[in-house]
């Protein structure tokens, strides 16, 4: 019982971040229709600033970073939607795909030519140190992971739901021509929600690193399983994205402890075929 | 001889009603109209017969066979060719590629035909170019069977449209609005070939908002409102139909000619 | 696209063999021989992953995982003794249409980015297996591989060995494969394709079952991508699971987009660009990821049709000469 109990702490924890990073591709696939793939690169940008931070300014830094990293990914994901992005809106869907493809492929080339392609460890502090809670051992960073990530998808779930930015995305989301005509500016919303969605992405890589190792793939078992979660809970779907997140980590994690270990990563993509084949539209609809 | 007959068929989305126990019955080559106020169900019920929905409740048979729910690809197979409200044709392709799309399904040549280019996948192809080439004629769209269907004018298209169905080698056609947006003079031109059509021997079911073309053209009709049928009858008795006419023409009565 | 015999493309693509044939005399090195069998084995899967992209409408990111499963096919039957090269390959090639038939018919009701991400993950599936199932391919890498090795018929030797073989061997099934693709585009099959493509709903309405075509497109596709696995397989010698990577979709998703989707010869010149532009920039292997990213990105902003798609526009009097 008490494997079980902590099988599931870890499950929540690994889920948290799948939440994030589903709720960013939601929220640029809910503004845009496009299933933006460059977010796994973002993932990755996300992790080796902050690894780079913590070199240079050393582990203390390392929660300090994710601000900064958030804002400097932030930036970018805005220009891949002004620069890219919005050049082919009006092509079918599959174009925009196939651009996320072609960004996420320089990013992580980038990254390979510019940083070397060995896997390095972030030296966050809190990876060190252990808590334990009753039969559940964690470490700290554990627990940062899943309080950061249920704080940002909180606080993006409230900004979206909630303030006027949120309903301006919102609207724009559900009617183009809508938005427009009141007056709302479309451009400004584009960046606003690309820009959150890659900082999400980041801040989930930014989290998880230190637990886990730092190289360029590393972003595309994570963001095809982020896929993984909003096709399951509706395209568009914030709710679903982040529900569906943390129901992947349970199920991803309680299967490799239970089933089998070597084949962990296979539950996730699994599953997805599973559901194609049965339900090729995904479980909800948006 | 009934060859298309719907009974009580029942469609709702959501909590609307957009089809109710509707039943009628097309006989071989006649032309029956559907009229009705614009979202009255008359789509829908094309959508229905080709399989594009499934019914909730009620029977579509063809020729005596239960086709209810097949699907398009089946019901055209079987004879039930239609067009579209909204011109669907084949861009990128040329007017002569799309009539010879038409005849997919009239033929057989398979991947091994394609890749042994034998005698017969040769000389189906041969026939295939020959029939587009005397449909384009049949539809007067003999100048532009090399130019892309999307750079047709809307009436060549919409007339395309027809032909690309015709070339199924339908018994039935359903035409949705086949006139809408035409002018005058092309709107004489598509109702002349109607009236071919169905000399060659295919039914044809039409929905038209154009009460002149309609009341020329049809043989019966039915009338249609909020997916239950009105009416049903001669061009005369329609005109006459006072459920109708205050339903859908408003309070006059309709010229006939 | 229905045309008889198109004599003009018939003498660019007499030309073409000649060169192929020709090739290997003025070639300064080995290396070159290699690059351009390469080309050649490449081209065979790009012309199927173009049927179904270009010419289908289907986003697959599995392509590299149906190159692994032919090549290990191809491989295991040969390292194990259970079959010789030649019947190993067909059974390779086999094989994979068969596993593409089965898949295609799972998945090939999802549509867009759900069929995007779905055969992506299946390619991450394909590898993961390729590489843990360790009795049966050997974990990360299967060596010994004996190819085609000398065929002997009466008194001739062809020696498989020989690079220049091994380049003839390879483009004879290049010119098949593009005769047969090329073949299926111009017939009915090749039409009922490009009607799917476009205007799904209009082709079913004329009685074509989409699902049929889709699944018979992938299925070929697949098939070609099999038979250059079991060619790559016998060319190497030793293969390991990353020829099935996701990387791998991508990168034959890249020569087919950026040479032109819905163009047969925009499969090859595809290849060839994309094989021939990191030599002659003297780029290294980690400088393509790199590489190819810009171009595609650049190529599906400016370009979407792809490069010879663009060509075709520009120029269509050259629709005469070039498919």
């Amino acid at each position: 019982m008490d494997q079980l109990l902590q099988q599931m702490v870890n499950g929540l924890i690994t889920g948290s971040s799948y939440a994030l990073m589903a709720l960013g591709l939601a929220l640029i696939y809910g503004i845009m229709h496009v299933a933006n793939f460059a977010l796994g690169a973002f993932y990755m940008l996300g992790a080796f600033l902050t690894y780079y931070c913590v070199r240079a300014f050393g582990g203390a830094f390392y929660l300090l970073s994710l601000p900064i990293v958030m804002v400097i990914v932030m930036g970018m994901g805005a220009l891949t939607e002004k620069f890219c992005f919005r050049k082919v809106q009006d092509a079918p869907h599959s174009t925009g795909f196939i651009v996320a493809l072609g960004i996420y492929m320089i990013l992580e080339g980038g990254s390979a030519v510019l940083f070397g392609d060995e896997w390095r460890e972030i030296a966050s502090p809190y990876n060190a140190m252990n808590l334990t809670l009753g039969p559940i051992q964690v470490t700290v960073q554990r627990v940062l992971i899943l309080l950061v990530c249920a704080f940002l998808s909180i606080a993006v779930y409230l900004l979206i739901m909630k303030s006027l930015t949120g309903k301006m995305i919102r609207a724009t989301s559900q009617n183009l021509d809508a938005a427009h005509l009141v007056g709302i500016n479309v451009n400004k919303m584009y960046l606003l929600t690309f820009g959150i969605g890659s900082a999400l992405a980041a801040a989930a890589g930014a989290m998880i690193a230190p637990t886990f190792m730092v190289a360029p793939p590393m972003g595309l078992g994570p963001v095809t399983k982020a896929f993984v979660v909003i096709i399951l809970g509706g395209l568009g779907s914030i709710r679903g994205a982040v529900i569906g997140g943390f129901i992947l980590g349970m199920v991803e994690t309680l299967g490799a402890a239970y089933i089998s270990s070597m084949y962990k990563d296979a539950f996730a993509f699994g599953v997805l075929v599973i559901v194609l084949i049965v339900k090729p539209t995904g479980l909800f609809r948006n | 001889m009934e060859l298309l007959k719907i009974v009580e068929l029942t469609k709702c989305f959501g909590g609307v009603r957009a089809t109710a126990q509707l039943s009628f019955h097309v006989a071989d080559q006649e032309i029956l109209g559907i009229i009705g106020p614009n979202g009255s169900g008359k789509t829908t019920l094309f959508n229905l017969i080709t399989g594009i929905h499934k019914p909730d409740e009620g029977l579509i048979l063809f020729s005596g066979e239960n086709i209810t729910g097949r699907k398009p690809y089946d019901v055209a197979q079987r004879g039930i060719a239609r067009t579209f409200q909204v011109t669907n044709i084949f861009s990128g392709q040329s007017s002569l590629d799309n009539i010879i799309m038409g005849r997919h399904c009239r033929t057989r040549a398979g991947v091994w035909g394609a890749l042994s280019r034998n005698k017969r996948t040769r000389a189906e192809e041969k026939e295939n170019r020959e029939k587009a080439y005397e449909m384009l004629s049949f539809l007067s769209l003999s100048d532009v069977w090399d130019r892309p269907a999307e750079l047709l004018s809307s009436a060549e298209q919409r007339r395309l449209m027809i032909g690309i169905s015709l070339a199924t080698s339908p018994r039935l056609l359903l035409l949705d609005e086949p006139t809408a947006g035409m002018s005058a003079e092309e709107t004489a031109m598509a109702v002349a070939i109607i009236a071919r059509i169905k000399e060659n021997g295919t039914a044809v079911l039409l929905i038209e908002h154009n009460m002149k073309v309609a009341m020329n053209i049809c043989d019966r009709f039915i009338a249609i409102e909020g997916g239950s049928k009105l009416a049903e009858g001669s061009p005369e008795s329609i005109a006459a139909n006072q459920r109708v006419i205050e339903a859908y023409l408003g309070k006059d009565q309709i010229c006939l000619n | 696209m229905t045309d008889k015999t198109n004599s003009h493309a018939l003498y660019l693509w007499l030309s073409l063999i000649g060169l192929i044939i020709l090739l290997p005399w003025f070639l300064p090195g080995r290396y070159y021989l290699f690059l351009a069998t390469m080309v050649g084995i490449y081209a065979i899967m790009v012309a199927g992953l173009n049927l179904i992209v270009g010419f289908t409408g289907l986003i697959s990111i599995a392509h590299g995982a149906f190159f692994g499963i032919g090549a290990y096919t191809c491989a295991i039957l040969q390292v194990r003794g259970i079959l010789p090269y030649w019947p190993a390959l067909a059974a390779g090639t086999l094989f994979t249409a068969l596993i593409g038939a089965l898949v295609g018919k799972a998945i090939l009701r999802a549509k867009g980015p759900y069929l995007a991400i779905g055969t992506m993950a299946l390619s991450i599936l394909t590898a993961l297996v390729l590489m843990n199932w360790q009795s049966l391919t050997g974990g990360a890498s299967l060596g010994g591989i004996d190819g085609p090795g000398v065929l002997k018929i009466g008194s001739w030797h062809i020696d498989f060995y020989s690079g220049k073989t091994y380049y003839y061997l390879v483009y004879l099934f290049v010119v098949l494969s593009m005769t047969g693709v090329y073949r299926l585009i111009h017939s009915r099959i090749g039409r009922a394709f490009i009607a799917i493509r476009g205007q799904e709903e209009l082709a079913e309405a004329i009685g074509v079952n989409a699902m049929r075509f889709k699944i018979l497109s992938f299925t070929i596709g697949c098939l070609l991508a099999g038979l250059a696995g079991g060619l790559y397989a016998g060319f190497m010698g030793a293969i390991d699971p990353d020829i099935a990577s996701v990387g791998m979709s991508f990168n034959l998703l890249v020569m087919t987009i950026v040479g032109g989707a819905g163009t047969l010869s925009g499969a090859f010149v595809g290849t060839v660009l994309l094989w021939l532009l990191p030599e002659a920039l003297q780029a290294s292997e980690e400088y393509k990821p790199l590489l190819f990213g810009i171009i595609l990105l650049v190529i599906i902003i400016f370009m979407p049709k792809g490069i010879m798609g663009r060509v075709k526009e520009l120029h269509p009097a050259l629709n005469k000469w070039v498919k």
